[in-house]
């Protein structure tokens, strides 16, 4: 299943292995777009800590993205069809872990699953050379699918959600989840995957999907280790989310909101400005609550 | 361009609450701005909110006892009046996590998950100008999203897009306009 052409190691000086977690990111955030590059993508890499590794570009047929292969110069004029080329975006969050008798592990955190379908984890083993690569779409609809427990628990949100599943299995030569093949996001599979998709052309649409997926998992509550309620209290915990984030509208964020400002103008002021100084880098919100 | 005067702009484009992605090209950049979906302002991912119900995370701590809140910058952890330890409870007094029979279990902080939101995104050519620089548009602009000119030594900027009007070419304004980048 492995191929051999994508992704190469373009630094051919050094081998990608001898790198540790301190020097690693750099590197590896190169890798990656290094290898985007040698296949004809356009690459932009962060100016400042945005949380996206890297954006990548391409030109593809406008009538048929199936005419553009993955590996095709950025034409104007599709090459099958002589019809106009448009611009598709993918931005890359990239994840790179050792292999631990060989399991990647890693952590994504709660404000790590943005919205849009053209947000892709790419999980980038230096030890296999191999990269697996997902839209949040799909990252989302795999644990949907499996049920394989991930998000359903306040510790997930508050970002401590180690995961230790992805496994590679050596003598098979696939990568595996839970014993679910990932080989369909592995390398070229991977790539054209989020490549042949319409995320670009009906990204509202796919926003709204992903955006009903996370309010299904991410607030299935668990008492997991953390609570020991009992099955009526729980039960109690489970409606109230329901009726105040999953079937909540945006007008009680915005009551509540109101709620927020009215409370905070009636303490202290220390105590609010204090509250506030939290807020400066949410400018629009700290404009609202800072009086 | 100098160096410095490009970077200068990144940084104010920043400042607005933007992300700058470098390409291959000189003066060539990808600006990005995570907004909502339906009205596009910012949207911000490491904002807390409770999970169970939505609140806005106070910072604050709260005695329990004293039903008083306090800083939790620079501030002990303990209640100056009753020595009772403070917590960081949800800021919305309805929430099922401040009900008496259940409090004691919940943890302190929660962080929440939000709504929709997306990627507004750009491809800009950057360009500096003398004062006295008569704005013309080129094939450029079919290859970006915008263009910006900036003054030369100057803070004006003027930014277009391919809706812009001639008329508007000579238009430099103090702020960079957002709503024609994205």
């Amino acid at each position: 299943m492995n191929n051999n052409k994508f992704p190469i190691n373009p630094f051919i000086d050094v081998d990608p292995k001898v790198f540790h977690s301190r020097n690693k990111k750099n590197v590896t955030e190169d890798f990656v777009a290094e290898n985007f590059k040698s296949i004809n993508w356009n690459i932009f890499r962060p100016f400042n800590d945005t949380g996206i590794d890297l954006i990548i570009s391409k030109k593809v047929c406008s009538k048929d993205i199936n005419h553009t292969k993955y590996d095709d110069l950025n034409l104007d004029i599709c090459k099958k069809c002589k019809n106009e080329t448009k611009i598709i975006h993918r931005f890359i969050q990239i994840k790179t872990r050792e292999l631990v008798n060989n399991v990647l592990g890693y952590t994504l955190k709660s404000k790590d699953f943005r919205t849009d379908p053209r947000h892709i984890f790419l999980f980038y083993s230096d030890h296999t050379k191999d990269f697996l690569s997902l839209p949040v779409l799909d990252y989302l609809k795999f644990f949907q699918q499996t049920k394989i427990s991930h998000f359903g628990t306040p510790t997930f949100n508050q970002g401590n959600g180690k995961m230790n599943s992805l496994k590679f299995n050596v003598s098979e030569n696939v990568w595996n989840y839970s014993g679910h093949s990932w080989e369909n996001y592995r390398n070229i599979n991977g790539l054209n995957n989020f490549m042949y998709r319409d995320f670009d052309e009906n990204l509202f649409s796919y926003t709204k999907e992903i955006s009903l997926i996370k309010r299904t998992l991410f607030y299935d509550f668990k008492l997991g280790k953390t609570f020991k309620y009992s099955e009526n209290q729980k039960e109690e915990i489970i409606n109230f989310i329901n009726l105040n984030i999953i079937k909540a509208k945006k007008e009680s964020f915005q009551k509540l909101f109101k709620k927020y400002i009215q409370k905070i103008n009636k303490l202290d002021n220390k105590v609010r400005e204090s509250a506030n100084s939290y807020l400066k880098e949410y400018q629009k919100i700290y404009e609202r609550t800072k009086n | 361009m100098r160096e410095q005067r490009t970077k200068s702009i990144y940084y104010k484009l920043i400042s607005l609450g933007c992300d700058i992605y470098l390409g291959e090209n000189k003066n060539e950049f990808f600006v990005v701005r995570h907004s909502c979906v339906e009205c596009k302002s910012s949207w911000y991912m490491n904002l807390t909110e409770c999970y169970f119900c939505g609140m806005l995370n106070s910072y604050l701590y709260y005695c329990r006892r004293c039903e008083n809140y306090s800083s939790t910058t620079g501030g002990s952890s303990t209640c100056s009046k009753c020595k009772q330890k403070k917590k960081k409870v949800c800021f919305n007094d309805d929430c099922v996590t401040n009900k008496k029979e259940l409090v004691e279990e919940f943890n302190n902080k929660k962080n929440g998950v939000m709504d929709k939101n997306f990627y507004s995104s750009s491809l800009v050519y950057l360009k500096e100008v003398d004062q006295d620089t008569q704005i013309k548009i080129d094939e450029e602009i079919k290859k970006y999203d915008a263009l910006i000119f900036v003054k030369k030594d100057c803070t004006k900027y003027l930014v277009v897009n391919r809706n812009s009007k001639k008329e508007d070419f000579k238009k430099f304004k103090d702020e960079i306009d957002l709503n024609a980048l994205f």
